[in-house]
C-alpha cells in the first residue's frame, strides 16, 4: 500500500515537472531587419540613424492626427524607398519601411529586391507564414510583418510593416 | 449606553457620506476639462445639452462627420434640424452605442453614417475611447459600449469611476479644471466642432497598398446592428463617405465596392463624396484646414449645401423653418455659429 | 489577482462576509475555497504543484506519524519486558525510520522548489544558450518552506500530524500570506485556521485599519519611488556616484513599503477572519546592529533558517566530529569557530539562494552573512569602547548613528537586488566615493529619474507617516489597536485612506500629454 503511494507520489512529481518543462520550448519570433550603410533597423527601432543615413528625402508627408495640432506621423519618400515614422515621448520611431519599386536598386539584407522572381523570395526566406487575400507572401516577425507584394510571379513592392 | 451607540453610528453614517461627496468632487475635479486644446474631448457632452430640440437628422462617425457637416448651415439652407454625434476616431461600435443612446431622448427621422471608422475591427487607442465614453451619460447603453471599446491595458472600474484613471491629474490641474468644474456650455455647434484655418493640400499620393482588403467582419457586424436598429425605429439610414481623400487616410476603391454592395443588398443609400468633390465645388487648396485630411468651415459649408439638397430631395426631410419655436432655438445657434467664425476669420 | 487589483478587494470583502455567514464549525471550508479560488485566479498551471507540496505534506507527516504511533504503542506494551537499553534500541530504530521517511518528503518538496527556481540558474553557470526558462509557481518558496517546516516539526514529534487531508491543505495554502508571506508555524496557524472565530467588529477594525495601512504603504510610498529606482537601475551605465546612494535610500524606502505593507495586507485580511499569523517586522529600521535587524526584518524567515538549518546544522553529527578535529588540531580559539562559521555561511548562502536564482542574491547572502561574522569579531573591541566611554554609547545621538550606520549597511548591500550584477554592483559602490556628481544630482538630476516636485512631496508626506506611526507604535499595545478601540476614528481614518490612496497612490494608466496621441489614426 505505502510502495503505491509513494509509487503514485513520484509520478505525480514527474508529471507536475513535466508541465513545467513545457515552456522551455517556445521559442521567440525574431523581427525582420532593414539594411543600409551600417544601419540595421526594424519597425518601433529609433528612426534617426536610418533618416540621417539616408540623406534628404524627396518628398516629407505630414499624417494630421484626428484631433487638431497633433500630428506625429510623418512619410519620407527616397527613390524607391519609403519610410513611415511615428513619434512617442518626443522620439521618433520607424512604422513602415517600404521598398516600393525597382528605380533605386534597393535590396533587403536577404537580397531580395523589387522586381525578384517568387523563386529567389522563397529560396532567401523559405515559404511565406501566410498568404493574403491579394496574393501577397506574409513573414511574421514578432512585432512586426515582412509582405512581399507580387503581380504574377515578381515582386513588385516590398513592406515591413509594425504590426497594429 | 445606547445614546452612545446611536451617536457612533450617525457620526460613522456622517463621515461615510462626507467622503462619497468629496470623493465624487474629486472625481469631476480631476477629469480632463478639454476646454483648452482637444476641444474634441467635450463633443459626447455637447449632446446632452440640446436633448431637448428636436433633430430630424442625426450624424454618426469619426472626425469626417464633425469637420464635414454644419447643421446652422443646414438649418439657414433647408430648415433641417440636425446633430452630429462624432468623436475623435469614433469605432463602429461607439456610434451604434452612440445611436442607442440617442434613441434615449429623441427617434431621428434619418441617421447619416460616416463609412471611415468601417475599417477598424478592434479597439484602437485610450485617449480616443476616454474623449468618446467618459462624458456619457450613466446607462446601460454605457456600460456596453465600454465593454465593446476598451483595449487590453484599460480597466472597465476606470470607466465607471473615472478618477481611477485620471486620479494622478492632481500634479497638473489648472485655472480651466476650476473654471469648468460646472460649465457645460458647449464647444460645438450641435456636434460640428468648426476650424477655420487654411493649410492647402499638396499632395495627391495615394495610400500604400494593402495586403488585406476585407473590412473586418467585427465593424460589418455593428454596422448590420445599426440598421437593424435604425428599421426597428423607423429610422432611414443613410450611408456617406466624406470627400476627403489623402495618404494618411486612404479610402480604397476595394473598401468602397464592399459598401455598395452592402448598401445595395439592404436598400440603403450610399454616398461616397469622393469622387463629387469637383461637384460640390471643392478647391483643396482653400478649403482644408490640414492639407487635405480634413474640411475647414468654408469646405464644411459647402459640402453640407450639397448634401442638404440631397436630403430634401432625395429622402423628403421637411422644411422646419415654419416652426416658430424650433426657429428661435436655430436663430441663436446660427448667430453663435457666426460669430465664432467671423471671430476667428478676423 | 495582485493584492493591489479590485479584484482582490472583492474577492477578500466576499471571503470575510461568508465566513461568518457559515457555521463556526465549517468556516474553515470557506477559507480552504476562498484559497484554492484565489490560487486558480494566480494561474492555474500553478495549481498542481501546490496540490503535489500539499499532498506529499499530507502524506509524510501522517506517515511519520504512523511511525511515532506504532513506536509509543510498542513501547507501552513492551513496557515492562523491554530493559532501557532495548528501549533506547527501539526509539533509534523509529527514529532512523522517521528521519528517511523525513529525508524522502524534504527530497520531494524542496526538489521541486530547487527544479523550478534553480535549474536555469544551474545550467547558465555551464552554457550560455538554451536556459530553459521553467514556470514559477506564485509563492512557492513561501509555501514549500512553511509545510517543509511543518514536516520537521512532525519528524521532531513537536506537533502531531494533521490527519485531515483537507485541513493540511489550507495550511499550505492560506491565501493571504501565500504571496509573501509570513512563514507560519503549523502548531501556531493550524489551530487558528481551523478554528471558527466569532464575528468580532473590534477585529473587523482593526484588520481593516492594518490592511488599509499596508495598501498606503505600498502604493503611495513604494511604488512611487519605485519610479525612480527603475530609472536609476535602467540607465545604471550614466547615473553613477550620488546616484548610486540615492538609489540605495530610495530602495530602502521601496522594499520597506512594499514587504512590510504587503505584509500589513496580508495580516490586516487575517486579522479581519480573527486570525493572528506570526509578525514579520518589528520596526527593522530602527535596528542598531545588522544581527538586531536580522531580529526585527523578515523574521519568520529568519527564525525558520535558524531552527531549521543552523541548529540542526550545527549540532549535527559530522559537524561535532569536525568541531573536535579542529579544536584538536587547530587550538581552542579557531578550532572553536570553525564549525560555528561554516554553519553560519552555509545557512547565509541558502538564505541568499532562497531569495532567487542568481549570483546577485547569493552574494548579498554571503555578505550579510560577513557583516554578522566581523561585528561577532569585533565584539571584545566593541565592549572595550563600551567601558571606555559608557555616557556616550548610552546617548540618543549614538544610538542613531548606529541605526543610521545599519540602515546604510544593509542598503547597500541590498543594492544587488537592483542592478542584479554582482561585479557592476561592486563597480557602482566603487563610483560612490570616485564620482562626486553632486552637484549635479541637486541642480535637477533627481527631478530626471521618472519623479516630478510633486511626487517627491508625496513620498517625503508618506515617510514623514510612516516614521509617525511607527514612533507611535513602540508601546505595550500596538497603535491599530489603540486605534480600532474608537469606532468613529477608525472610520474616519479608513476613509482618509481611501482618499489619499485613490489620488496619491501610483497605479492605472499614467495620464499625462505623452500618452495621449500613441499612434493616432
Amino acid at each position: 500500500m505505502k510502495r503505491i503511494g509513494i509509487f503514485c507520489l513520484i509520478l505525480l512529481f514527474c508529471l507536475a515537472f513535466s508541465v513545467g518543462c513545457k515552456k522551455e520550448t517556445t521559442v521567440e519570433k525574431q523581427d525582420y531587419f532593414f539594411s543600409h550603410q551600417s544601419v540595421r533597423v526594424t519597425t518601433d527601432d529609433a528612426a534617426k540613424p536610418l533618416l540621417d543615413a539616408l540623406g534628404t528625402p524627396t518628398e516629407r508627408i505630414v499624417r494630421p492626427s484626428c484631433l487638431f495640432g497633433n500630428a506625429n506621423d510623418v512619410l519620407y519618400v527616397y527613390q524607391g524607398l519609403e519610410i513611415e515614422t511615428y513619434t512617442k515621448d518626443g522620439i521618433e520611431y520607424l512604422y513602415n519601411i517600404e521598398l516600393v519599386d525597382d528605380t533605386a536598386d534597393w535590396k533587403t539584407p536577404e537580397g531580395i529586391g523589387v522586381g525578384d522572381a517568387r523563386g529567389a523570395v522563397v529560396k532567401a526566406y523559405g515559404e511565406p507564414d501566410s498568404v493574403s487575400q491579394n496574393g501577397t507572401a506574409v513573414y511574421n516577425g514578432k512585432d512586426m510583418t515582412l509582405n512581399f507584394f507580387y503581380t504574377g510571379d515578381t515582386v513588385t513592392r516590398i513592406a515591413y510593416r509594425k504590426n497594429v | 449606553m445606547k445614546q452612545i451607540q446611536l451617536k457612533r453610528w450617525l457620526a460613522a453614517a456622517a463621515i461615510l457620506i462626507l467622503l462619497a461627496l468629496l470623493l465624487c468632487a474629486l472625481n469631476r475635479l480631476l477629469l480632463p476639462k478639454y476646454r483648452s486644446g482637444n476641444t474634441e474631448g467635450r463633443l459626447t457632452a455637447d449632446y446632452y445639452t440640446d436633448v431637448k430640440t428636436r433633430h430630424q437628422v442625426l450624424f454618426l462617425g469619426d472626425c469626417e462627420v464633425y469637420e464635414s457637416f454644419t447643421p446652422p448651415t443646414l438649418w439657414e439652407e433647408y430648415g433641417i434640424s440636425s446633430y452630429i454625434r462624432g468623436n475623435a476616431q469614433q469605432l463602429v461600435w461607439q456610434s451604434y452605442y452612440l445611436l442607442e443612446d440617442t434613441l434615449r431622448y429623441e427617434t431621428p427621422e434619418v441617421v447619416v453614417f460616416n463609412v471611415y471608422a468601417l475599417k477598424y475591427g478592434t479597439p484602437q487607442n485610450e485617449a480616443y475611447n476616454r474623449m468618446t465614453l467618459d462624458s456619457m451619460k450613466f446607462s446601460p447603453v454605457k456600460l456596453s459600449a465600454i465593454r465593446a471599446s476598451i483595449t487590453e491595458e484599460e480597466s472597465f472600474a476606470s470607466y465607471l469611476f473615472p478618477l481611477l484613471r485620471f486620479h494622478s491629474r492632481w500634479k497638473e490641474l489648472t485655472q480651466d479644471d476650476f473654471t469648468y468644474l460646472f460649465d457645460s456650455s458647449p464647444v460645438s455647434h450641435n456636434g460640428y466642432l468648426m476650424k477655420t484655418g487654411v493649410e492647402p493640400m499638396t499632395s495627391s499620393r495615394a495610400g500604400s497598398p494593402l495586403t488585406d482588403y476585407s473590412l473586418p467582419v467585427s465593424s460589418m457586424e455593428y454596422l448590420e446592428k445599426m440598421r437593424l436598429l435604425c428599421l426597428k425605429n423607423g429610422i432611414e439610414l443613410i450611408l456617406v463617405k466624406s470627400p476627403t481623400n489623402s495618404w494618411g487616410y486612404w479610402w480604397y476603391d476595394e473598401w468602397d465596392a464592399q459598401i455598395n454592395d452592402y448598401a445595395a443588398k439592404n436598400g440603403l443609400s450610399y454616398y461616397n463624396f469622393i469622387p463629387e468633390a469637383e461637384k460640390i465645388g471643392l478647391d483643396f487648396t482653400t478649403d482644408t484646414y490640414d492639407a487635405g485630411v480634413h474640411l475647414n468651415v468654408s469646405g464644411a459649408e459647402k459640402l453640407t449645401s450639397y448634401f442638404g439638397k440631397i436630403l430634401r430631395e432625395n429622402h423628403g426631410l421637411e422644411d422646419l423653418r415654419f416652426d416658430s419655436g424650433l426657429s428661435a432655438v436655430w436663430q441663436e445657434k446660427v448667430v453663435r455659429y457666426q460669430q465664432e467664425k467671423e471671430g476667428l476669420l478676423k | 489577482m495582485r493584492f493591489t487589483s479590485l479584484a482582490f478587494l472583492a474577492f477578500a470583502a466576499l471571503t470575510v462576509l461568508l465566513y461568518y455567514l457559515f457555521p463556526k464549525a465549517k468556516r474553515w471550508w470557506v477559507l480552504l475555497v476562498a484559497d484554492y479560488v484565489f490560487y486558480f485566479f494566480a494561474g492555474k498551471e500553478f495549481l498542481p504543484f501546490i496540490l503535489f507540496t500539499t499532498l506529499v505534506t499530507y502524506s509524510f507527516a501522517r506517515w511519520m506519524q504512523a511511525l511515532t504511533d506504532r513506536e509509543s504503542r510498542y513501547l507501552e506494551e513492551h513496557r515492562d519486558s523491554l530493559s532501557k537499553e532495548e528501549r533506547k534500541a527501539v526509539r533509534s530504530k523509529y527514529k532512523t525510520h522517521r528521519r528517511w521517511v523525513l529525508v524522502s518528503g524534504a527530497i520531494l518538496g524542496f526538489g521541486m522548489l530547487a527544479i523550478l527556481k534553480y535549474t536555469g540558474f544551474i545550467v547558465s553557470i555551464f552554457r550560455s544558450s538554451g536556459i530553459p526558462n521553467l514556470i514559477l509557481p506564485l509563492g512557492i518558496s513561501f509555501y514549500t518552506f512553511q509545510s517543509m517546516g511543518y514536516l520537521i516539526d512532525v519528524s521532531r514529534g513537536k506537533v502531531a500530524a494533521e490527519r485531515n487531508f483537507f485541513k493540511t491543505a489550507l495550511f499550505v495554502s492560506f491565501f493571504p500570506q501565500l504571496v509573501q508571506g509570513p512563514i507560519s508555524r503549523f502548531a501556531d496557524l493550524e489551530p487558528q485556521l481551523i478554528e471558527g472565530h466569532p464575528f468580532d467588529s473590534f477585529n473587523l477594525r482593526a484588520g481593516l485599519l492594518r490592511a488599509a495601512y499596508g495598501y498606503f504603504k505600498k502604493m503611495v510610498v513604494a511604488d512611487t519611488a519605485m519610479i525612480a529606482v527603475q530609472t536609476l537601475a535602467a540607465r545604471s551605465d550614466e547615473l553613477t556616484g550620488g546616484y548610486v546612494v540615492l538609489l540605495i535610500l530610495l530602495y530602502s524606502v521601496v522594499i520597506y513599503g512594499d514587504f512590510t505593507g504587503g505584509i500589513d495586507i496580508a495580516l490586516g485580511i487575517a486579522e479581519m477572519l480573527g486570525i493572528h499569523p506570526a509578525e514579520n517586522f518589528n520596526r527593522p529600521f530602527s535596528s542598531r546592529s545588522v544581527k538586531e535587524y536580522w531580529n526585527r526584518w523578515h523574521i519568520t524567515m529568519g527564525s525558520w533558517f535558524t531552527d531549521y538549518v543552523f541548529y540542526p546544522l550545527s549540532v549535527s553529527i559530522p559537524m561535532q566530529k569536525l568541531s573536535k578535529w579542529s579544536r584538536a588540531h587547530l587550538g581552542q580559539a579557531l578550532g572553536k569557530r570553525i564549525p560555528v562559521y561554516l554553519a553560519t555561511i552555509f545557512t547565509w548562502f541558502l538564505t541568499g539562494l532562497w531569495h532567487g536564482a542568481g549570483w546577485n542574491f547569493i552574494v548579498w547572502g554571503l555578505l550579510n552573512c560577513l557583516l554578522l561574522l566581523v561585528s561577532q569579531e569585533l565584539k571584545p573591541l566593541w565592549s572595550l569602547w563600551q567601558t571606555k566611554f559608557p555616557k556616550l554609547c548610552a546617548s540618543t545621538p549614538w544610538h542613531l548613528w548606529q541605526a543610521t550606520r545599519t540602515f546604510l549597511l544593509m542598503g547597500l548591500i541590498r543594492s544587488l537586488d537592483v542592478y542584479r550584477n554582482v561585479p557592476k554592483t561592486f563597480r557602482l559602490w566603487g563610483t560612490i566615493f570616485s564620482t562626486f556628481n553632486w552637484g549635479e544630482i541637486f541642480s535637477g538630476g533627481w527631478l530626471r529619474l521618472g519623479l516630478g516636485i510633486a511626487d517627491y512631496a508625496v513620498l517625503a508626506g508618506g515617510i514623514l507617516i510612516i516614521f509617525l506611526v511607527s514612533q507611535l507604535g513602540k508601546a505595550e499595545t500596538p497603535l491599530r489597536e489603540r486605534t480600532a478601540k474608537k469606532p468613529v476614528l477608525t472610520v474616519f481614518l479608513l476613509g482618509a485612506f481611501v482618499c489619499v490612496i485613490l489620488i496619491f497612490g501610483t497605479y492605472g494608466i499614467g495620464y499625462n500629454a505623452g500618452d495621449f496621441i500613441y499612434r493616432t489614426f
